[in-house]
């Protein structure tokens, strides 16, 4: 299965959201620090956060 | 110009201004210090579209089950947020999907992890920059993993 013209546009057009349009600023990542801050339980880890969603997705 | 491949407890790390909940030790800001690279062009990095699958459905599942978070909002920001870091987006194809699951059999990797390593080996990337143990650990033979002060230093 090689990717296909096709597939190549799907690609695109679907990481057209994670791209930046313009400039950025190089200040964004400092304001973005703690954006999630009280989202999470603050007890837990990222790396036990992200293995237990994978738990529970396999679960499901 | 190095070459990474980043994790999703990286970004995780600066949107939670998160420090080590049994040391206090702060994973924050060496994690921002890599976004930071990635964001200049003095790196490249590259998210895999499977570890940016897991952000958006960690912060999705979280802002669910929070009364006070509207998961499409919390979505969008994480997806604003990725934009501004200047990942390159990695998709894997197919030789990477088998190479993946050469190392899912061999290694005993979870599949996601498997996918990222895989990936970031057919794509000679430098590192992969995680706080995984575990995943250093099982990967370490067929890339370096290393955390963002070990890149850093």
């Amino acid at each position: 299965m090689s990717l296909k013209m096709e597939d190549a546009r799907k690609i695109l057009e679907t990481f057209e959201r994670l791209k930046k349009k313009g400039k950025r600023k190089l200040s964004a990542i400092d304001e973005m620090e703690g954006c999630f801050t009280d989202l999470f339980p603050k007890e837990k880890s990222s790396v036990d956060i992200i293995r237990e969603n994978r738990e529970k997705m396999f679960e499901k | 110009m190095k070459n990474i491949f980043v994790d999703a407890n990286i970004i995780f790390n600066v949107w939670r201004r998160e420090a080590n909940p049994s040391t206090g030790e702060n994973f924050s800001q060496s994690s921002k210090q890599i976004l930071k690279l990635i964001s200049r062009g003095t790196v490249k990095g590259c998210l895999l579209s499977t570890t940016a699958m897991e952000i958006i459905h960690g912060v999705r599942v979280e802002a669910e089950a929070s009364k006070g978070t509207a998961a499409v909002f919390a979505v969008r920001q994480a997806e604003a947020g990725i934009a501004e870091i200047g990942f390159e987006i990695a998709v894997p194809d197919c030789g990477a999907m088998a190479h993946a699951y050469d190392l899912l059999a061999k290694f005993h990797i979870d599949p996601f992890d498997a996918i990222l390593i895989s990936a970031a080996v057919m794509e000679k990337a430098d590192a992969v920059i995680s706080r995984d143990r575990k995943l250093k650990k099982k990967a370490s033979k067929l890339i370096p993993v290393l955390t963002p002060e070990e890149f850093m230093a």
